[in-house]
């Protein structure tokens, strides 16, 4: 899959992914997380 | 936005296999809910004729597998990467060299091609289906010899998750002994994973860790293996080998690691590293419901001798990790 027009391989999206729910935990979006 | 979409309703199954699998496993002693997940998965796959409109999403589960075990950095300081991985890595190495010399011996012995040999014991000591894929292309084998190898590693990987948990625990391991068995014997790394996880969540982050050394050592040993082939006029040259590294170096290490430093830099609070830590369990969920989704028995079709050669290549690597980890780690 693209990103801004770039290939972007699947270890990457789940870098980003991953980034992408630690800022949401950092910036309070997400809360508590239960499991 | 269309294909976005396409994704829905696989990814919805996931949730909702994994999710089964959590709300059974209290009614079930002595389980966890990885196997519970995996088997409702595997009875829906195999019992029920799925929907195409699922396969889409339900394919996604590596993705989720990945970004589970780069959150899990955040479960993990960076001392202990280095205490637990300096050892995974020494240990992995002596793996890999075994369960490259195990399955060439098996195939010569019974007049398979030394290629298809090679990539038996790629997939048995690396990394299961993608170092296989790697390997492929690198020493030039054959896409048949590629389907027998996978075959092979995936038939394994599945009854892996089952077999070691109970045979763990007739033994008595301990939580990080059976993490480091599961980490250097398991051959996917989605099944390794949830064999880990199958015995407990303390096992389950050492199997992954163990797992991540081999993972990047994946890069190293196909590039060997690409020269020495090249060598023997078998396979093409291989030019820039530092890009050839990077190529297969498994970028979600990087992730994983670059986790586990900022957690360590104290640069998160207790909750949320916690709250990244519950994050990395949902992924897993969805992942190990994703093995069950797509575990076709009918699949699982080695052929005898690939089969024979799998299967005794698996042994010899178990026991000899077993005997590493029982001598060296408490």
């Amino acid at each position: 899959m693209t990103l801004f027009g770039r290939r972007v391989t699947l270890d990457w999206w789940s870098v980003i992914l991953a980034t992408a729910l630690a800022v949401a935990v950092v910036a309070g979006v997400v809360d508590k997380v239960p499991f | 936005m269309k294909k976005g979409l396409s994704y829905l309703p696989g990814i919805a199954l996931l949730l909702a296999v994994g999710y089964a699998g959590k709300l059974v496993t209290p009614y079930i002693p002595h389980t966890e809910y990885v196997i519970w997940a995996i088997v409702i998965g595997m009875l829906i796959r195999n019992l029920l004729p799925l929907p195409k409109v699922f396969l889409p999403g339900i394919n996604t589960y590596e993705l989720w597998l990945k970004t589970g075990i780069v959150l899990m950095g955040a479960r993990f300081a960076l001392k202990s990467v280095a205490a637990l991985g300096g050892v995974g890595l020494a240990l992995v190495v002596v793996e890999i060299v075994c369960a490259l010399l195990v399955a060439a011996w098996l195939a010569r012995r019974f007049g398979l091609s030394e290629k298809l040999g090679t990539l038996i014991g790629v997939g048995n000591g690396i990394c299961g289906v993608s170092a296989i894929i790697g390997a492929t292309g690198a020493i030039e084998a054959k896409r048949e010899e590629a389907s027998y190898a996978i075959a092979v590693v995936l038939l394994f990987g599945a009854a892996m998750i089952f077999v070691y948990p109970l045979v763990g625990h007739w033994l008595g391991l301990t939580e990080t002994q059976f993490g480091f068995w599961a980490g250097l014997a398991v051959d996917n790394t989605a099944e390794c994973v949830a064999t880990g996880f199958a015995y407990s969540d303390a096992a389950g982050k050492v199997a992954t860790l163990v797992k991540l050394c081999r993972n990047a050592l994946m890069g190293l040993v196909i590039l060997a293996l690409a020269v020495m082939y090249a060598r023997r006029g078998m396979a093409s040259e291989v030019r820039d080998k530092a890009r050839f590294l990077w190529d297969r170096f498994p970028k979600f290490v990087l992730g994983f690691l670059a986790f586990s430093a900022v957690v360590s830099l104290g640069l998160l609070t207790k909750d949320q590293v916690a709250a990244i830590g519950n994050l990395s369990k949902w992924m897993f969920l969805l992942t190990f419901a994703g093995v069950g989704l797509t575990t076709e028995v009918a699949h699982l079709k080695a052929g005898i001798v690939p089969f024979v050669i799998g299967l005794v290549s698996e042994v010899v690597i178990s026991l000899v990790s077993l005997g590493m980890i029982v001598a060296f780690i408490a």
